[in-house]
C-alpha cells in the first residue's frame, strides 16, 4: 500500500530533523565550551563544520517538497510538514549563531580574560535546555512540554539584560575593556537568539499538535 | 459529454446544480476543464459536488462535508477541514488512515 511508503518518508524526515537538532546542540555546546576554556582549535572546528548543517538543511527541505508534491499530505500530516520546514530553518539559524559565538570567541582569545564567566554559562545552559526540550516536544508531539519551553524564554532575556548591564560597568570604568566586553555582549545576544529559535520551534510544535497558532502572543 | 450535461442543466436556470462525480472517467486535462468551468459557474449558481476524489474536493469547493454511512460527520470551510479537521473520523479518512 502507498501509505507504507508515506509513513517511511515521514519517519525519515523526522529522524533527519533529529540529526540536525543533535548537530546544532553539539555546535552550540562546543562554541560556548571554546569560549569558557579558551580553546581556539575548538572554535575553529565549530566554524568549519557549519557546512554539515547547511547541507542537511537543503536535504530536509528537498524531502519536504518531495512529500508535498507526491503525497499531498493533509490535516495533521500537512501541519507536520509545515512545522518541519520551519523547524528546519530555525535549526539552521541556530547553527549560524554557534558560528557567530565561535567567531567572537576567536576575537576574545587575543587578550586576557575580562572577568570570570558567571551568567553566560547559565544562559548557554538554559538556551540548550530549551532547544533540547523543544525537539523532544516535537518528537513526542508533546504540546505541554512545548508550552513549558515558551515560558522559559523570559529567563534568558533577563539574563541577557543582566550581562549587558554588568559589562557596561566594565566599559565605563576602563575603555581598554570595550573590545572584549562587546564580544561578550554579542555572544549573549547570540545565545538569546538561540533561545528565540527554540521558542519558535515550540510554537510550531503546538501548531502541529493542536492546530493552534500561538505565535506573537496570540491568545489561545 | 460531461460538459454537455452541465450545459443542459444550466438551460433550465436552476439555483442549485448537483454534480454527481462530474469528473469520473475523465483524464486530467478534461478534469481541469470541468473544474475551471465549476469555478466560473459558482459565481452564479450554488454547486453541490459529490466526489470521492479528496484532492478534487480540496481544489474546487468552498465548503466540504464528509458523509459516512448516511451520517453527516463534519461540515466545514474546505481549508479548515483539510488542515485541521475536528472529527477523528474525518482526520483518519482524509489522511488515508481509515479502518
Amino acid at each position: 500500500m502507498e501509505r507504507h511508503h508515506f509513513e517511511s518518508e515521514m519517519q525519515a524526515l523526522k529522524s533527519q530533523l533529529l540529526t540536525m537538532g543533535g548537530l546544532v546542540e553539539n555546535r552550540i555546546h562546543r562554541a560556548v565550551d571554546s569560549l569558557i576554556h579558551r580553546n581556539e582549535a575548538e572554535a575553529g572546528q565549530v566554524i568549519d563544520s557549519d557546512v554539515e548543517i547547511n547541507d542537511l538543511q537543503i536535504e530536509i527541505d528537498e524531502r519536504c517538497l518531495r512529500i508535498l508534491a507526491t503525497q499531498t499530505p493533509v490535516a495533521v500530516d500537512l501541519r507536520f510538514i509545515a512545522a518541519a520546514m520551519k523547524i528546519n530553518s530555525d535549526l539552521e539559524r541556530m547553527g549560524d549563531q554557534a558560528v557567530n559565538i565561535a567567531e567572537s570567541t576567536m576575537k576574545c582569545l587575543d587578550k586576557p580574560p575580562l572577568k570570570p564567566f558567571i551568567d553566560l554559562p547559565r544562559m548557554a545552559a538554559l538556551a540548550q535546555e530549551m532547544t533540547r526540550d523543544a525537539l523532544d516536544a516535537f518528537v513526542r508531539r508533546d504540546a505541554e512540554l512545548a508550552r513549558d519551553v515558551l515560558r522559559r524564554d523570559d529567563e534568558v532575556d533577563d539574563l541577557k539584560d543582566q550581562v549587558f548591564r554588568e559589562l557596561l560597568t566594565y566599559m565605563m570604568a576602563d575603555p581598554g575593556t570595550i573590545e572584549r566586553a562587546l564580544s561578550l555582549i554579542l555572544i549573549s545576544r547570540n545565545l538569546e537568539r538561540v533561545a528565540d529559535h527554540a521558542t519558535n520551534i515550540a510554537e510550531d510544535v503546538i501548531f502541529m499538535v493542536e492546530a493552534k497558532d500561538v505565535r506573537h502572543h496570540r491568545v489561545e | 459529454m460531461q460538459r454537455l450535461c452541465i450545459a443542459r442543466a444550466i438551460a433550465v436556470e436552476p439555483e442549485i446544480i448537483l454534480m454527481d462525480e462530474p469528473c469520473s472517467a475523465l483524464d486530467p486535462i478534461a478534469t481541469l476543464k470541468i473544474e475551471e468551468l465549476i469555478y466560473e459557474l459558482k459565481e452564479n449558481y450554488t454547486i453541490v459536488i459529490v466526489t470521492h476524489n479528496l484532492q478534487q474536493a480540496a481544489r474546487v469547493s468552498d465548503r466540504t462535508a464528509l458523509l459516512w454511512l448516511g451520517r453527516l460527520v463534519e461540515y466545514a470551510p474546505t481549508a479548515e477541514l483539510f488542515t485541521a479537521p475536528k472529527d477523528k473520523l474525518t482526520e483518519d479518512y482524509i489522511t488515508g488512515r481509515f479502518g
